[in-house]
Protein backbone atom coordinates (compact mmCIF):
# COMPACT_ATOMS: atom_id res chain seq x y z
CA UNK A 1 0.00 0.00 0.00
CA UNK A 2 2.66 2.15 1.07
CA UNK A 3 4.82 1.60 -1.80
CA UNK A 4 2.38 2.64 -3.96
CA UNK A 5 1.80 5.64 -3.36
CA UNK A 6 5.17 6.55 -3.32
CA UNK A 7 4.58 6.47 -7.20
CA UNK A 8 2.30 9.28 -6.75
CA UNK A 9 5.59 12.00 -6.82
CA UNK A 10 5.52 14.10 -9.88
CA UNK A 11 7.38 13.47 -12.94
CA UNK A 12 9.58 16.32 -13.43
CA UNK A 13 11.62 14.37 -16.18
CA UNK A 14 8.37 13.84 -18.30
CA UNK A 15 7.71 17.57 -18.18
CA UNK A 16 10.99 18.38 -19.21
CA UNK A 17 10.55 16.26 -22.04
CA UNK A 18 7.95 17.59 -23.21
CA UNK A 19 6.30 14.61 -22.79
CA UNK A 20 2.66 15.55 -22.40
CA UNK A 21 1.12 11.70 -22.04
CA UNK A 22 3.34 11.43 -18.53
CA UNK A 23 2.63 15.40 -18.01
CA UNK A 24 0.39 15.32 -15.05
CA UNK A 25 -1.60 17.70 -12.49
CA UNK A 26 0.75 17.20 -9.96
CA UNK A 27 3.28 18.86 -12.33
CA UNK A 28 0.45 21.61 -13.00
CA UNK A 29 0.50 21.72 -9.64
CA UNK A 30 4.00 22.41 -9.04
CA UNK A 31 4.40 24.67 -12.05
CA UNK A 32 1.92 26.91 -10.28
CA UNK A 33 3.86 27.16 -6.59
CA UNK A 34 6.62 27.72 -8.79
CA UNK A 35 5.27 30.71 -10.22
CA UNK A 36 3.50 31.70 -7.05
CA UNK A 37 7.32 31.85 -5.61
CA UNK A 38 8.75 33.77 -8.01
CA UNK A 39 5.74 36.51 -7.61
CA UNK A 40 6.18 35.97 -3.63
CA UNK A 41 9.85 37.40 -3.89
CA UNK A 42 8.24 40.97 -5.96
CA UNK A 43 6.17 41.33 -3.48
CA UNK A 44 5.30 40.01 0.11
CA UNK A 45 1.60 39.70 1.15
CA UNK A 46 2.19 43.44 2.93
CA UNK A 47 4.37 45.66 1.77
CA UNK A 48 5.80 49.18 3.57
CA UNK A 49 3.81 52.19 4.06
CA UNK A 50 4.51 54.19 1.53
CA UNK A 51 4.05 57.83 0.61
CA UNK A 52 1.36 58.70 -1.83
CA UNK A 53 3.87 60.03 -4.45
CA UNK A 54 4.93 56.35 -4.48
CA UNK A 55 1.50 55.99 -6.56
CA UNK A 56 1.34 58.58 -8.33
CA UNK A 57 5.29 57.48 -9.77
CA UNK A 58 3.29 54.26 -11.12
CA UNK A 59 1.54 56.25 -13.48
CA UNK A 60 3.89 58.63 -14.37
CA UNK A 61 3.42 58.24 -17.82
CA UNK A 62 -0.21 57.12 -17.63
CA UNK A 63 -3.57 58.18 -17.61
CA UNK A 64 -4.28 62.13 -16.97
CA UNK A 65 -7.44 61.47 -14.47
CA UNK A 66 -5.76 59.00 -12.60
CA UNK A 67 -2.74 61.33 -11.77
CA UNK A 68 -5.15 64.13 -11.16
CA UNK A 69 -7.35 61.85 -8.83
CA UNK A 70 -3.90 60.71 -6.51
CA UNK A 71 -3.63 64.43 -5.96
CA UNK A 72 -7.31 64.55 -4.34
CA UNK A 73 -6.67 61.55 -2.57
CA UNK A 74 -3.37 63.38 -1.50
CA UNK A 75 -5.07 65.66 0.48
CA UNK A 76 -7.13 63.28 2.45
CA UNK A 77 -4.55 60.23 3.15
CA UNK A 78 -0.93 59.95 3.69
CA UNK A 79 -0.03 56.68 2.83
CA UNK A 80 -0.39 53.43 0.81
CA UNK A 81 0.75 50.29 1.96
CA UNK A 82 0.54 47.25 -0.78
CA UNK A 83 -0.63 44.05 -0.32
CA UNK A 84 0.05 41.62 -2.78
CA UNK A 85 -2.12 40.65 -5.55
CA UNK A 86 -3.14 36.76 -5.03
CA UNK A 87 -7.17 37.25 -4.56
CA UNK A 88 -6.95 37.21 -0.82
CA UNK A 89 -5.61 41.01 -1.20
CA UNK A 90 -8.94 42.27 0.02
CA UNK A 91 -8.40 39.80 3.56
CA UNK A 92 -5.14 40.69 4.08
CA UNK A 93 -5.74 44.15 4.43
CA UNK A 94 -8.41 43.69 6.40
CA UNK A 95 -6.36 41.62 8.23
CA UNK A 96 -3.41 43.82 8.89
CA UNK A 97 -5.88 47.20 9.05
CA UNK A 98 -8.29 45.80 11.74
CA UNK A 99 -5.45 43.82 13.78
CA UNK A 100 -2.88 47.78 13.55
CA UNK A 101 -6.41 49.51 14.40
CA UNK A 102 -6.32 47.44 17.63
CA UNK A 103 -2.70 47.45 18.40
CA UNK A 104 -2.56 51.22 18.15
CA UNK A 105 -5.81 52.31 19.95
CA UNK A 106 -5.60 49.80 22.75
CA UNK A 107 -9.54 49.67 22.42
CA UNK A 108 -10.32 46.46 24.43
CA UNK A 109 -14.56 47.39 24.37
CA UNK A 110 -13.77 46.70 21.08
CA UNK A 111 -11.71 43.43 21.31
CA UNK A 112 -14.73 41.94 23.35
CA UNK A 113 -17.02 43.35 20.49
CA UNK A 114 -15.48 41.74 18.32
CA UNK A 115 -14.55 38.44 19.95
CA UNK A 116 -18.74 38.36 20.58
CA UNK A 117 -19.33 38.03 17.09
CA UNK A 118 -16.63 36.09 16.42
CA UNK A 119 -18.48 33.41 18.72
CA UNK A 120 -21.90 34.22 16.77
CA UNK A 121 -20.15 33.73 13.80
CA UNK A 122 -18.96 29.61 15.16
CA UNK A 123 -22.43 29.01 16.18
CA UNK A 124 -23.78 29.92 12.68
CA UNK A 125 -20.85 27.79 11.17
CA UNK A 126 -22.00 25.11 13.44
CA UNK A 127 -25.76 25.22 12.55
CA UNK A 128 -24.75 25.57 8.78
CA UNK A 129 -23.12 21.96 9.54
CA UNK A 130 -19.48 22.81 9.76
CA UNK A 131 -17.63 20.15 11.58
CA UNK A 132 -15.95 21.96 14.29
CA UNK A 133 -12.11 20.55 13.46
CA UNK A 134 -12.33 22.39 10.25
CA UNK A 135 -12.87 25.91 10.85
CA UNK A 136 -11.70 25.79 15.02
CA UNK A 137 -7.88 26.59 13.90
CA UNK A 138 -8.36 28.89 12.41
CA UNK A 139 -10.60 30.99 14.42
CA UNK A 140 -7.84 29.81 17.43
CA UNK A 141 -5.26 31.74 15.79
CA UNK A 142 -7.18 34.82 14.69
CA UNK A 143 -7.91 35.51 18.76
CA UNK A 144 -4.74 34.54 19.34
CA UNK A 145 -3.38 37.67 17.07
CA UNK A 146 -6.72 39.71 18.44
CA UNK A 147 -4.87 39.14 22.01
CA UNK A 148 -1.34 39.98 21.36
CA UNK A 149 -2.09 43.09 19.75
CA UNK A 150 -3.27 44.14 22.79
CA UNK A 151 -0.09 45.38 25.07
CA UNK A 152 1.10 44.13 28.49
CA UNK A 153 0.73 40.50 28.64
CA UNK A 154 3.72 38.29 27.92
CA UNK A 155 2.36 37.39 24.41
CA UNK A 156 2.33 41.09 23.59
CA UNK A 157 3.75 41.96 20.31
CA UNK A 158 4.87 44.99 18.51
CA UNK A 159 4.05 46.70 15.69
CA UNK A 160 7.26 45.63 13.87
CA UNK A 161 5.83 42.04 14.64
CA UNK A 162 2.88 42.45 13.89
CA UNK A 163 3.95 43.39 10.34
CA UNK A 164 6.09 40.38 10.52
CA UNK A 165 3.44 38.09 11.16
CA UNK A 166 1.39 39.60 8.74
CA UNK A 167 3.75 38.34 6.38
CA UNK A 168 4.37 34.93 7.61
CA UNK A 169 2.51 32.85 5.26
CA UNK A 170 1.43 30.41 8.23
CA UNK A 171 0.04 32.73 10.16
CA UNK A 172 -1.39 35.37 6.74
CA UNK A 173 -3.09 32.81 4.90
CA UNK A 174 -4.73 31.03 8.48
CA UNK A 175 -6.00 34.60 9.05
CA UNK A 176 -7.21 34.60 5.47
CA UNK A 177 -9.13 31.30 6.04
CA UNK A 178 -10.67 32.32 8.99
CA UNK A 179 -12.09 35.39 7.33
CA UNK A 180 -12.92 33.21 4.75
CA UNK A 181 -14.89 31.20 6.67
CA UNK A 182 -16.88 34.02 8.33
CA UNK A 183 -17.58 35.45 5.18
CA UNK A 184 -19.32 32.37 3.80
CA UNK A 185 -21.14 31.58 7.27
CA UNK A 186 -22.87 35.13 7.17
CA UNK A 187 -23.50 34.46 3.19
CA UNK A 188 -25.27 31.27 3.59
CA UNK A 189 -26.90 32.27 6.83
CA UNK A 190 -28.35 35.22 5.62
CA UNK A 191 -28.83 33.52 2.01
CA UNK A 192 -32.24 35.45 0.71
CA UNK A 193 -30.48 39.00 1.37
CA UNK A 194 -27.34 37.70 -0.35
CA UNK A 195 -29.11 35.43 -3.02
CA UNK A 196 -30.42 38.40 -6.00
CA UNK A 197 -26.47 39.86 -5.57
CA UNK A 198 -25.00 36.38 -6.07
CA UNK A 199 -27.50 35.79 -9.32
CA UNK A 200 -26.71 38.68 -10.80
CA UNK A 201 -22.69 37.94 -10.23
CA UNK A 202 -22.38 34.97 -11.56
CA UNK A 203 -25.00 32.69 -12.18
CA UNK A 204 -24.74 30.96 -8.89
CA UNK A 205 -26.86 29.31 -5.90
CA UNK A 206 -25.58 30.75 -2.65
CA UNK A 207 -23.87 27.17 -2.18
CA UNK A 208 -22.07 27.24 -5.21
CA UNK A 209 -21.01 30.76 -4.75
CA UNK A 210 -19.42 30.14 -1.43
CA UNK A 211 -18.04 26.66 -2.30
CA UNK A 212 -16.67 28.22 -5.55
CA UNK A 213 -15.95 31.91 -5.03
CA UNK A 214 -15.64 32.37 -1.13
CA UNK A 215 -13.93 29.20 0.81
CA UNK A 216 -11.56 28.94 -1.76
CA UNK A 217 -7.96 30.36 -1.40
CA UNK A 218 -7.10 33.17 -3.67
CA UNK A 219 -10.66 34.14 -4.78
CA UNK A 220 -10.96 37.15 -5.29
CA UNK A 221 -13.45 39.32 -3.01
CA UNK A 222 -16.61 41.11 -4.55
CA UNK A 223 -19.13 43.50 -3.07
CA UNK A 224 -20.82 40.43 -1.71
CA UNK A 225 -17.61 39.39 0.55
CA UNK A 226 -17.08 42.70 1.65
CA UNK A 227 -20.60 43.40 3.23
CA UNK A 228 -20.70 39.97 4.78
CA UNK A 229 -17.62 40.10 6.82
CA UNK A 230 -18.50 43.95 7.35
CA UNK A 231 -21.72 42.88 8.24
CA UNK A 232 -20.39 39.31 10.43
CA UNK A 233 -17.59 41.17 12.32
CA UNK A 234 -19.55 44.52 13.10
CA UNK A 235 -16.86 46.45 11.18
CA UNK A 236 -17.21 49.33 9.12
CA UNK A 237 -14.97 49.53 6.28
CA UNK A 238 -14.80 52.37 3.70
CA UNK A 239 -13.15 51.65 -0.26
CA UNK A 240 -11.44 54.74 -1.76
CA UNK A 241 -11.94 54.04 -5.64
CA UNK A 242 -9.04 54.88 -7.84
CA UNK A 243 -10.18 54.41 -11.36
CA UNK A 244 -10.49 56.04 -14.57
CA UNK A 245 -13.79 56.91 -14.29
CA UNK A 246 -14.92 60.66 -14.68
CA UNK A 247 -17.94 62.72 -13.58
CA UNK A 248 -19.37 64.73 -16.93
CA UNK A 249 -19.70 67.75 -14.82
CA UNK A 250 -16.01 68.35 -15.52
CA UNK A 251 -14.23 67.94 -12.29
CA UNK A 252 -12.50 64.60 -11.35
CA UNK A 253 -13.29 63.38 -7.69
CA UNK A 254 -12.77 60.62 -5.69
CA UNK A 255 -15.62 58.01 -4.92
CA UNK A 256 -15.66 56.20 -2.02
CA UNK A 257 -18.57 53.69 -0.67
CA UNK A 258 -18.86 53.15 3.35
CA UNK A 259 -19.40 49.28 4.06
CA UNK A 260 -21.76 50.05 7.49
CA UNK A 261 -22.37 46.95 9.11
CA UNK A 262 -26.28 46.09 9.31
CA UNK A 263 -26.34 46.27 13.36
CA UNK A 264 -24.91 50.11 13.05
CA UNK A 265 -26.81 51.20 10.23
CA UNK A 266 -29.99 49.58 11.45
CA UNK A 267 -29.71 52.18 14.27
CA UNK A 268 -30.90 54.81 11.82
CA UNK A 269 -29.10 57.47 14.26
CA UNK A 270 -27.46 58.77 11.43
CA UNK A 271 -24.53 58.52 13.11
CA UNK A 272 -21.44 59.55 11.00
CA UNK A 273 -19.58 56.42 10.83
CA UNK A 274 -15.42 56.20 11.29
CA UNK A 275 -14.67 53.64 9.29
CA UNK A 276 -10.82 52.40 10.77
CA UNK A 277 -10.20 50.30 7.54
CA UNK A 278 -9.71 52.14 4.02
CA UNK A 279 -8.72 50.77 1.32
CA UNK A 280 -8.07 51.80 -2.39
CA UNK A 281 -9.53 49.84 -4.76
CA UNK A 282 -8.22 49.94 -7.92
CA UNK A 283 -9.72 47.47 -10.29
CA UNK A 284 -9.15 43.97 -9.61
CA UNK A 285 -7.01 45.10 -6.33
CA UNK A 286 -7.39 46.32 -2.94
CA UNK A 287 -4.64 48.23 -0.53
CA UNK A 288 -4.60 50.28 2.45
CA UNK A 289 -4.74 53.56 2.97
CA UNK A 290 -3.63 56.02 5.56
CA UNK A 291 -6.09 58.60 6.40
CA UNK A 292 -4.31 61.83 7.46
CA UNK B 1 -0.44 -8.14 7.13
CA UNK B 2 -0.73 -4.98 5.82
CA UNK B 3 0.40 -3.41 8.71
CA UNK B 4 3.82 -5.07 8.83
CA UNK B 5 4.37 -4.64 5.37
CA UNK B 6 4.17 -0.96 5.82
CA UNK B 7 7.13 -0.62 8.15
CA UNK B 8 9.47 -2.49 6.22
CA UNK B 9 11.68 -0.21 4.59
CA UNK B 10 11.98 1.85 8.70
CA UNK B 11 12.37 -1.08 10.65
CA UNK B 12 14.93 -3.03 8.20
CA UNK B 13 16.64 0.22 8.59
CA UNK B 14 17.00 0.34 12.01
CA UNK B 15 17.43 -3.55 11.90
CA UNK B 16 20.97 -3.35 10.31
CA UNK B 17 21.60 -0.47 12.37
CA UNK B 18 21.46 -2.86 15.60
CA UNK B 19 23.09 -5.59 13.85
CA UNK B 20 25.27 -5.18 11.41
CA UNK B 21 25.67 -7.40 8.26
CA UNK B 22 28.77 -8.72 9.58
CA UNK B 23 27.45 -9.54 12.61
CA UNK B 24 24.60 -11.72 11.87
CA UNK B 25 26.72 -13.11 9.01
CA UNK B 26 28.61 -14.68 11.55
CA UNK B 27 25.57 -15.90 13.81
CA UNK B 28 25.18 -19.37 13.05
CA UNK B 29 24.38 -20.29 16.45
CA UNK B 30 22.03 -17.26 17.15
CA UNK B 31 18.58 -18.55 16.95
CA UNK B 32 16.58 -17.15 14.39
CA UNK B 33 13.89 -16.06 16.98
CA UNK B 34 16.30 -13.06 18.38
CA UNK B 35 16.39 -11.42 15.27
CA UNK B 36 12.95 -11.42 14.99
CA UNK B 37 12.29 -10.08 18.32
CA UNK B 38 14.62 -7.72 18.29
CA UNK B 39 12.57 -6.81 14.71
CA UNK B 40 9.72 -6.53 16.59
CA UNK B 41 10.49 -4.78 19.46
CA UNK B 42 12.16 -2.21 17.14
CA UNK B 43 8.78 -2.25 15.24
CA UNK B 44 7.12 -1.51 18.92
CA UNK B 45 8.92 0.88 20.02
CA UNK B 46 8.46 2.55 16.70
CA UNK B 47 4.76 2.21 16.72
CA UNK B 48 4.46 3.90 20.49
CA UNK B 49 6.23 6.74 19.82
CA UNK B 50 4.61 7.68 16.35
CA UNK B 51 1.37 7.55 18.37
CA UNK B 52 2.42 9.87 20.90
CA UNK B 53 3.49 12.25 18.74
CA UNK B 54 0.01 12.21 17.39
CA UNK B 55 -1.12 12.08 20.61
CA UNK B 56 0.84 15.56 21.52
CA UNK B 57 1.71 17.64 18.41
CA UNK B 58 4.21 20.02 19.88
CA UNK B 59 2.58 23.03 18.95
CA UNK B 60 4.73 26.26 19.28
CA UNK B 61 3.02 29.08 20.53
CA UNK B 62 2.86 31.21 17.11
CA UNK B 63 3.98 30.59 13.99
CA UNK B 64 3.72 26.92 13.84
CA UNK B 65 5.10 25.21 11.44
CA UNK B 66 2.64 23.97 8.54
CA UNK B 67 3.78 20.71 9.10
CA UNK B 68 2.45 20.71 12.92
CA UNK B 69 -0.24 22.27 11.81
CA UNK B 70 -1.74 20.04 8.98
CA UNK B 71 -0.67 17.28 12.02
CA UNK B 72 -2.65 18.73 14.42
CA UNK B 73 -5.66 18.39 11.46
CA UNK B 74 -5.03 15.54 10.67
CA UNK B 75 -5.22 13.78 14.20
CA UNK B 76 -8.44 15.40 14.46
CA UNK B 77 -9.82 14.12 11.25
CA UNK B 78 -8.34 10.54 12.53
CA UNK B 79 -9.92 11.17 15.96
CA UNK B 80 -13.72 11.64 13.86
CA UNK B 81 -13.33 8.77 11.69
CA UNK B 82 -12.93 6.83 14.58
CA UNK B 83 -15.69 8.06 16.49
CA UNK B 84 -17.59 8.10 12.98
CA UNK B 85 -16.87 4.72 11.81
CA UNK B 86 -20.50 3.17 11.47
CA UNK B 87 -21.90 6.79 10.10
CA UNK B 88 -21.00 5.93 6.66
CA UNK B 89 -20.84 2.52 5.79
CA UNK B 90 -19.74 3.52 2.01
CA UNK B 91 -16.56 5.14 2.77
CA UNK B 92 -14.01 3.11 5.04
CA UNK B 93 -10.96 5.73 5.68
CA UNK B 94 -7.55 3.95 7.21
CA UNK B 95 -4.47 6.40 8.41
CA UNK B 96 -1.15 4.63 7.29
CA UNK B 97 0.25 3.15 10.50
CA UNK B 98 3.51 5.30 10.68
CA UNK B 99 2.50 8.43 8.69
CA UNK B 100 -0.39 10.31 9.29
CA UNK B 101 -0.10 12.06 5.60
CA UNK B 102 -0.72 8.52 3.94
CA UNK B 103 -4.17 7.40 4.08
CA UNK B 104 -6.04 4.85 2.54
CA UNK B 105 -10.00 4.51 1.58
CA UNK B 106 -11.74 1.94 0.43
CA UNK B 107 -14.94 3.34 -1.19
CA UNK B 108 -18.40 1.60 -2.26
CA UNK B 109 -19.16 1.63 -6.04
CA UNK B 110 -22.74 3.75 -6.15
CA UNK B 111 -25.81 2.04 -6.62
CA UNK B 112 -28.00 2.18 -9.88
CA UNK B 113 -24.19 3.04 -11.31
CA UNK B 114 -21.55 0.19 -13.36
CA UNK B 115 -20.04 0.87 -10.52
CA UNK B 116 -21.90 -1.01 -8.18
CA UNK B 117 -21.26 -3.90 -6.32
CA UNK B 118 -17.32 -2.93 -6.80
CA UNK B 119 -14.85 -1.99 -3.80
CA UNK B 120 -12.61 0.66 -5.05
CA UNK B 121 -9.41 1.69 -3.39
CA UNK B 122 -7.89 5.14 -2.82
CA UNK B 123 -4.46 6.91 -2.04
CA UNK B 124 -4.55 9.93 -0.35
CA UNK B 125 -1.37 11.67 0.19
CA UNK B 126 -1.62 14.75 1.97
CA UNK B 127 0.46 17.73 1.88
CA UNK B 128 2.75 19.45 4.84
CA UNK B 129 0.35 22.91 3.86
CA UNK B 130 -3.17 20.98 4.10
CA UNK B 131 -5.68 21.87 4.86
CA UNK B 132 -4.79 25.21 2.92
CA UNK B 133 -3.83 22.75 0.40
CA UNK B 134 -5.74 19.88 -1.01
CA UNK B 135 -4.88 16.08 -0.46
CA UNK B 136 -3.42 14.53 -3.90
CA UNK B 137 -5.86 11.34 -4.31
CA UNK B 138 -6.04 8.88 -7.27
CA UNK B 139 -7.83 5.15 -7.55
CA UNK B 140 -5.00 2.29 -6.45
CA UNK B 141 -8.18 0.14 -7.93
CA UNK B 142 -8.77 0.17 -11.83
CA UNK B 143 -11.46 1.97 -13.17
CA UNK B 144 -13.25 3.37 -16.84
CA UNK B 145 -14.69 6.50 -15.85
CA UNK B 146 -14.02 9.60 -17.77
CA UNK B 147 -12.62 11.92 -15.08
CA UNK B 148 -10.23 9.50 -13.67
CA UNK B 149 -6.86 8.84 -15.34
CA UNK B 150 -6.61 5.26 -16.50
CA UNK B 151 -3.43 4.82 -16.15
CA UNK B 152 -2.02 6.54 -13.29
CA UNK B 153 -5.73 6.17 -11.14
CA UNK B 154 -5.31 10.22 -10.94
CA UNK B 155 -8.78 12.10 -10.35
CA UNK B 156 -10.14 15.47 -11.89
CA UNK B 157 -12.24 17.24 -9.71
CA UNK B 158 -12.54 20.30 -8.85
CA UNK B 159 -11.91 20.36 -5.17
CA UNK B 160 -9.13 18.58 -5.71
CA UNK B 161 -7.51 21.53 -7.67
CA UNK B 162 -8.45 25.44 -7.75
CA UNK B 163 -11.99 24.43 -5.74
CA UNK B 164 -10.15 23.43 -2.81
CA UNK B 165 -10.85 24.84 0.73
CA UNK B 166 -10.24 23.59 4.05
CA UNK B 167 -13.83 23.23 4.98
CA UNK B 168 -13.39 19.96 3.27
CA UNK B 169 -12.15 16.48 4.68
CA UNK B 170 -10.56 13.59 3.78
CA UNK B 171 -13.72 11.27 4.55
CA UNK B 172 -15.97 14.15 2.70
CA UNK B 173 -13.72 14.15 -0.85
CA UNK B 174 -14.27 10.21 -0.71
CA UNK B 175 -18.38 11.67 -0.67
CA UNK B 176 -17.27 13.98 -3.61
CA UNK B 177 -15.24 11.54 -5.61
CA UNK B 178 -18.55 8.80 -5.54
CA UNK B 179 -20.75 11.88 -6.34
CA UNK B 180 -18.47 11.47 -9.39
CA UNK B 181 -18.37 8.28 -9.86
CA UNK B 182 -22.33 8.43 -10.38
CA UNK B 183 -22.19 11.51 -12.28
CA UNK B 184 -19.29 11.80 -14.90
CA UNK B 185 -18.23 14.72 -16.30
CA UNK B 186 -17.76 13.71 -20.00
CA UNK B 187 -16.82 17.07 -21.33
CA UNK B 188 -13.69 17.26 -19.28
CA UNK B 189 -12.20 13.56 -19.88
CA UNK B 190 -9.22 12.54 -18.29
CA UNK B 191 -10.05 9.07 -19.63
CA UNK B 192 -11.01 10.27 -23.50
CA UNK B 193 -12.21 6.99 -24.81
CA UNK B 194 -14.55 6.64 -21.93
CA UNK B 195 -15.52 10.55 -22.11
CA UNK B 196 -16.36 9.42 -26.07
CA UNK B 197 -18.54 7.00 -25.05
CA UNK B 198 -20.77 9.12 -22.92
CA UNK B 199 -20.50 11.96 -25.34
CA UNK B 200 -21.70 10.46 -28.44
CA UNK B 201 -24.13 8.82 -26.74
CA UNK B 202 -23.20 5.69 -26.24
CA UNK B 203 -24.35 4.87 -22.51
CA UNK B 204 -24.50 1.34 -23.21
CA UNK B 205 -21.11 1.05 -24.62
CA UNK B 206 -19.97 3.26 -21.65
CA UNK B 207 -21.63 1.12 -19.28
CA UNK B 208 -20.64 -1.97 -20.28
CA UNK B 209 -16.77 -1.10 -20.50
CA UNK B 210 -17.54 0.57 -17.05
CA UNK B 211 -19.28 -2.97 -16.11
CA UNK B 212 -16.64 -4.93 -17.25
CA UNK B 213 -13.66 -3.19 -15.26
CA UNK B 214 -15.25 -3.04 -11.93
CA UNK B 215 -16.34 -6.98 -12.83
CA UNK B 216 -12.05 -7.21 -13.25
CA UNK B 217 -10.21 -4.64 -11.11
CA UNK B 218 -13.03 -3.71 -8.12
CA UNK B 219 -14.59 -7.25 -7.28
CA UNK B 220 -13.17 -10.61 -5.41
CA UNK B 221 -12.03 -12.96 -7.81
CA UNK B 222 -14.50 -15.96 -8.20
CA UNK B 223 -12.50 -19.13 -6.89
Amino acid sequence: MAKQQEESNSNPAAAAAGDWENFRDDDIMLQHSAIRAEQADKIPFLGDKEPLSALAAEYQSGSSILLEKIKILDEKYSAIRRTRGDGNCFFRSFMFSYLEHILETQDKAEVDRVKANVEECRKTLQSLGYADFTFEDFFGLFLEQLENVIQGTDASISHDELVERSRDQSISDYVVMFFRFITSGEIRKRAEFFEPFILGLNNATVDQFCKSSVEPMGEESDHVHIIALSDALGVPVRVVYLDRSSCDTGGVSVNHHDFVPSALSSGGSGLEINPYITLLYRPGHYDILYPK
Amino acid sequence: MSSLLLFSDESSHCFERLLPPSTMAGCDSCPRVQIMEVDLLVRCVKVVSNYYRYLFPVVPPCGSSSRLASRARLFKEYKEVQREKTADPDITLVCDDTNIFKWTALIKGPSETPYEGGVFQLAFAVPEQYPLQPPQVRFLTKIFHPNVHFKTGEICLDILKNAWSPAWTLQSVCRAIIALMAHPEADSPLNCDSGNLLRSGDLRGFQSMAKMYTRLAAMPKKG
